[in-house]
């Protein structure tokens, strides 16, 4: 008796198991309604801690505004490959950000899993030439355009006040200032290079600047129109990073990014090259700390370009309910409003894409006015797979080693050639 | 109450036993054995991860692989990483072992010491050596005046490689070590005696006794620790993300960038398929020729 009893037991335990499985494979909606309060989700991908607290100010205004909608902010760690398996599984977050100009949004567009916002009335809001960058092959507009990123110089006002030093705007006056302050014992830039993802930055920053048609060269070279080998931009870019080089820190390739911000910000450099996502990491370390961007100059100031992208836009799932979608909407339109863009900015500290906003930080002062000249470029991703940008943020690890300018151009073309063939 | 005859009450009990298994093989079934199934099939397509329609394209992802030279140049690291984790690997533990069970005082308490690295996690110890490898190590290097460890190992393609090896095997030598004791505990103390008594040296003692007795204990060890190479993953991502220069770029890394970075799952599946053929190949031929040595 016992044992038919435990032979029951097991049986009603097995279909319990199994029943509670389907009922988690049915579930494919991320949102619910709970009474008559409608909760959305809304996955953001920024883990610094100065967007989400500018997110979950406009988000808690939101939620007291509209009492029948309940924005909940989900922010995780890789947040680029959550979000693709989750869309992969057809588990789209109602509201994600993501970024407009890189093929991999192509690709959500092209699949019919992004909702085309094209028409919308806060799209008024955005800047033109933001909102130009983000346009997709079809001619629709499918992201609300919110920040912009940028690479540029950090460096410490400070340092650069005792030595008096002003921000370079030329190539030549950048060596003069890294002469000083090597002449002052200290060591002028900090790099960092053991991620190959972070030297990539680095490489794209320095394309930019230094090889104004470099992007679009190497989308040729990926077609098998063009060679990099003997390419004169290229030389002149990768001669100009030897250069850097013998300014800064030695240990490069053996410096993760958190240990390189570490240092500057302890003053051991007077310069590090990275994004506009380090900014507040940077300031978190040491709040005390004066800090300031420029962008890398080229030969002239009239030359100069920074590379700069669309750093948050706000998408809606093309497969929500409509009523998801209305109340999608309402937010972005809340969002897109000067005074709440305005909040973000104020936290997130990267310049706006949204109009009337103001930027009031002296210390990002040149890169804002170089942004809104339009002298800027897009990042490879945007014309280049990501596939062929991996492999050559590799090969430009390896010059950081060897500093073989000749070397690192032949290697790109053959690196092109292998991943280009795919 | 009626009595149930003797192999009745067998047959009852075993299915009752059986019936406690279905649960745990049904979830076996499903998260395993049907994502592998899946996992193949995907290999023979163009599914790019995001896509909803995708076709079968026959073998031309594992072709391509071929012709691929990164895809050989991680598979030539991963065989080297599995060789190098398999020498350190089994020749400390096979030390520690023997030191720890010839100990007289404090027996347990040295073998747990022991035992505390393998129950901190894989990316915590890459971590903490990544801070080593940065701060103390090229201190220790420049004291000592040698020139490749006064620089942080992990920045050459050249130390790399063995630096990330020699973290793993510092994690990974706890559990044989366990293993290696108890086969050793296994050997009775006579026969060392009477090896002792016709004077046999320490080498023969370890070749004639020793050896024999816990050579199934290696077979054991050497299959979970050419697993753990081949399909390494956290250790090379933590300590070097694959760099410098694709130097300590195992196979797991390239499949997982392949996956996640640049879209190519179906690539990504294919890889994995061919990973798991060198794996069976690699652990089926060494099972074969161990017990072979273990039946003479």
């Amino acid at each position: 008796m016992k044992k038919k009893l435990a032979l029951v037991l097991c049986a009603m335990l097995t279909v319990t198991s199994l029943a509670a499985c389907s009922k988690k494979g049915t579930g494919d909606s991320t949102s619910e309604t709970k009474g008559d309060v409608l909760t959305i989700e809304f996955f953001q991908q920024k883990g610094e801690e100065g967007p989400q607290k500018g997110y979950k100010t406009i988000i808690d205004k939101f939620n007291a505004e509209n009492p029948d909608i309940k924005i909940e902010m989900n922010t995780v760690p890789d947040p680029g490959t959550v979000l693709t398996s989750r869309i992969s599984s057809g588990d789209i977050p109602v509201i994600f950000s993501d970024y407009p100009t890189q093929q991999q949004f192509k690709q959500k567009v092209a699949n019919g899993y992004v909702q085309d916002l094209s028409g919308q009335e806060f799209l008024k809001n955005v800047n033109e030439s933001s909102l130009d960058m983000t346009k997709q092959d079809d001619g629709g507009y499918y992201a609300l355009p919110y920040s912009r990123n940028y690479i540029g110089v950090y460096y410490n006002m400070d340092m650069f006040d005792v030595n008096g030093l002003t921000v370079p705007t030329t190539w030549e006056e950048f060596v003069n200032v890294c002469e000083t302050l090597k002449a002052a014992g200290i060591t002028p830039m900090g790099l960092h290079g053991k991620d190959p993802g972070r030297v990539g930055h680095m490489f794209q920053c320095a394309t930019v600047a230094w090889a104004p048609n470099g992007i679009e060269t190497i989308a040729k070279a990926t077609a098998g129109e063009a060679k990099l080998e003997g390419d004169p931009e290229f030389t002149n870019e990768f001669n100009k990073m030897a250069t850097l080089f013998t300014y800064a820190n030695e240990d490069a390739l053996a410096l993760s990014d958190t240990a390189c911000y570490e240092n500057f910000v302890n003053g051991q450099y007077a310069m590090c090259i990275t994004g506009s996502y380090a900014r507040g990491t940077l300031l978190s370390s040491n709040p005390d700390m004066k800090l300031g961007v420029f962008p890398l100059p080229n030969d002239t100031k009239e030359t100069t370009r920074t590379l700069s992208g669309i750093d948050a836009a706000i998408c809606v799932s093309a497969k929500a309910s409509d009523e998801e979608k209305a109340a999608a909407y309402k937010f972005l339109a809340y969002l897109a409003e000067t005074e709440n863009a305005q909040t973000f900015c104020d936290n997130d500290g990267a310049p706006s894409c949204i109009n009337g906003v103001v930027n009031d930080d002296k210390g990002i002062a040149p890169m804002v006015e170089l942004i809104n000249n339009g002298q800027t470029h897009d990042w490879m991703a945007s014309t280049v797979s990501n596939n062929v940008i991996s492999d050559l943020y590799n090969v430009v690890q390896g010059f950081w080693a060897d500093k073989n300018v000749e070397a690192v151009l032949k290697n790109m073309d053959e690196s092109i050639a292998v991943t280009s063939a795919e | 109450m009626k009595k149930f005859k003797p192999n009745r009450l067998a047959t009852s009990s075993r299915a009752t036993y059986f019936g406690f298994t279905i649960i745990p093989v049904l979830l076996y079934t499903f998260f395993y054995v049907f994502s592998v199934i899946n996992g193949i099939r995907y290999s023979f397509t163009n599914w790019d991860g995001m896509a909803q329609n995708y076709d079968f394209v026959g073998f031309k992802n594992y072709i391509s692989l071929l012709k691929n030279p990164y895809f050989w140049n991680s598979m030539k690291t991963t065989l080297l990483y599995s060789v190098m984790l398999v020498v350190c690997v089994i020749s400390i533990s096979l030390t520690l072992a023997i030191s720890l069970n010839s100990l007289k005082w404090f027996k347990t308490f040295t073998k747990s010491l022991f035992f505390v690295p393998a129950m901190i996690g894989g990316v915590t110890i890459a971590l903490i050596w990544d801070q080593m490898y940065y701060r103390v190590v090229p201190v220790i290097g420049q004291a000592l005046g040698i020139d490749w460890l006064s620089q942080s190992l992990l920045m050459t393609g050249k130390t790399a490689l063995p630096a990330v090896v020699f973290v793993h095997a510092w994690q990974a030598v706890a559990l044989p070590t366990i293993i290696f004791i108890a086969g050793l505990q296994q050997i009775p103390d006579e026969q060392y005696e009477s090896a002792q008594i016709d004077g046999a040296t320490l080498f023969k003692r370890f070749r004639y006794i020793t050896l024999p007795y816990i050579l199934p204990t290696v077979t054991i060890n050497l299959v979970l620790i050419i697993k753990q190479g081949f399909t390494s993953f956290d250790f090379p991502y933590a300590l070097t993300g694959g760099g410098p220069v694709r130097s300590t770029e195992v196979i797991g890394i390239l499949i997982y960038n392949d996956a996640f970075k640049n879209l190519k799952f179906s690539t990504a599946n294919a890889e994995a398929c061919l990973l798991f053929v060198v794996v069976a190949i690699f652990s089926l031929t060494q099972l074969k020729l161990t017990s072979k040595r273990g039946n003479d």
